[in-house]
């Protein structure tokens, strides 16, 4: 149980921050923000994007959410960052509220899970706020002219065998074929953020 | 010969004791059916937002609250005492409450202790189907995150829409609003607890 109560306080606060709609930019506020990676080096949004397009989500370590998609997450960012594309993991909680999100724990989570992409801490979860990121993970999909162009869930199950609309893998593929995107807006249940302040 | 006929005679034998079964039993089943388990726990069904709106259409109260939670969210956690300790002040006066768990099924065991622990001794509900239809279903305005709270008057007509945690007071002035607009504003301090 106590491990239980633990884990559970990590969910957090709602956050009322108007969260980026469809065609934005990505925010220049904090493009050029510096974010400590699991692998020791620093990298920002300017860093990591591509011309050919760019996955930003957040994400974390204690999120039964997080974890329930994973690895679904960490296969498709290394194959999208294979394809070419800008692919950064963030994780916007404090690790004071919340000792599972620990920098030591997204190096075991990022080796473990074998992520090619950087997964990176958001140190006063300053990208979150300017992208009105809500709970993990949540997914934010730029094209080729750094518009967004998805925001939402990975896919549409918790159970690989239920899936029926893989949203995200649909968008990459629309995107990078020049296709209008189906869904280009989806809805899921997550962590709220456990902001740092 | 005489042992062809015995062979002969046992199975007829054994065949009309086969059909002799099968018909009781399967009278048996055409008068007490088997019942139908739908859930793991009575006390916690599974909705969808079609179900769940036709549930929110169907009760005769004054006000009516739904709050959508889930165990592994900490502030859900942290105000679902509210919600019980206000709908044991208000339940008198008309009000009803929904708790709606987002968890996954497999969760049922961790709702099951919550709620436990909480006291609650009433029927809950446990979000069914997909995420983006269920959410878009029951708010066209709810991004998902936890918790969120839903209150109708008596018409069934929304009156708040609460994507956040709320506190006692915050709770209990929107309960008492609704209750207001009904014609029944005083909690009757006779009934339930107070905080």
């Amino acid at each position: 149980m106590k491990t239980l109560l633990s884990f559970l306080s990590c969910c957090v606060l709602s956050f009322s921050a108007q969260a980026l709609s469809l065609g934005a930019d990505v925010p220049s506020s904090v493009s050029a923000v510096e974010m400590m990676g699991t692998d020791g080096a620093k990298v920002s949004l300017a860093k990591i994007n591509s011309s050919k397009g760019t996955l930003v989500f957040f994400t974390c370590n204690h999120c039964p959410y997080s974890k329930a998609w994973e690895e679904r997450y960490a296969k498709f960012g290394n194959e999208a960052k294979a394809k070419g594309l800008g692919v950064i993991a963030i994780n916007p909680n404090n690790p004071a509220k919340q000792a599972e999100d620990s920098l030591e724990n997204m190096k075991k989570k990022a080796a473990r899970l074998k992520m090619s992409f950087p997964y990176v801490v958001d140190e006063g979860s300053k990208l979150a706020k300017a992208f009105g990121a809500e709970k993990t993970p949540e997914f934010f999909l730029f094209d080729a002219k750094g518009k967004l162009v998805y925001t939402g869930a990975f896919d549409d199950s918790k159970d690989v065998s239920d899936v029926e609309e893989a949203f995200l893998a649909s968008a990459v593929d629309a995107m990078l074929s020049g296709k209008p995107i189906a869904k280009a807006e989806t809805r899921a249940v997550g962590c709220g953020i456990k902001f740092w302040n | 010969m005489f042992m062809n006929l015995k062979k002969i005679f046992t199975l007829i034998l054994l065949s009309l004791g086969f059909a002799v079964v099968v018909f009781l039993v399967t009278r048996q089943e055409e008068e007490n059916p088997s019942p139908v388990v739908e859930e793991e726990n009575s006390d916690l069904q599974a909705v969808n937002a079609d179900q769940l709106k036709a549930l929110i259409q169907g009760l005769d109260s004054k006000v009516i609250v739904v709050n959508f939670w889930a165990t592994f969210c900490g502030p859900c956690r942290e105000e679902f005492p509210y919600f019980v300790s206000l709908y044991r002040e208000f339940k008198d006066q008309g009000m009803s409450l929904l708790f709606v768990s987002m968890d996954f099924d497999s969760d049922r065991p961790q709702i099951d202790e919550f709620l436990s622990e909480q006291g609650v001794n009433f029927v809950t509900y446990l979000r069914a189907g997909k995420d983006d239809e269920f959410i878009r279903g029951v708010h066209p305005e709810w991004s998902g995150v936890l918790p969120m709270t839903l209150v109708y008057d008596s018409s069934k007509q929304l009156a708040k829409f609460l994507p956040k945690a709320m506190t006692y007071e915050e709770l209990e002035d929107v309960i008492t609003g609704v209750l207001s607009s009904s014609g029944r504003s005083q909690p009757n301090k006779d009934q339930g607890e107070s905080k």
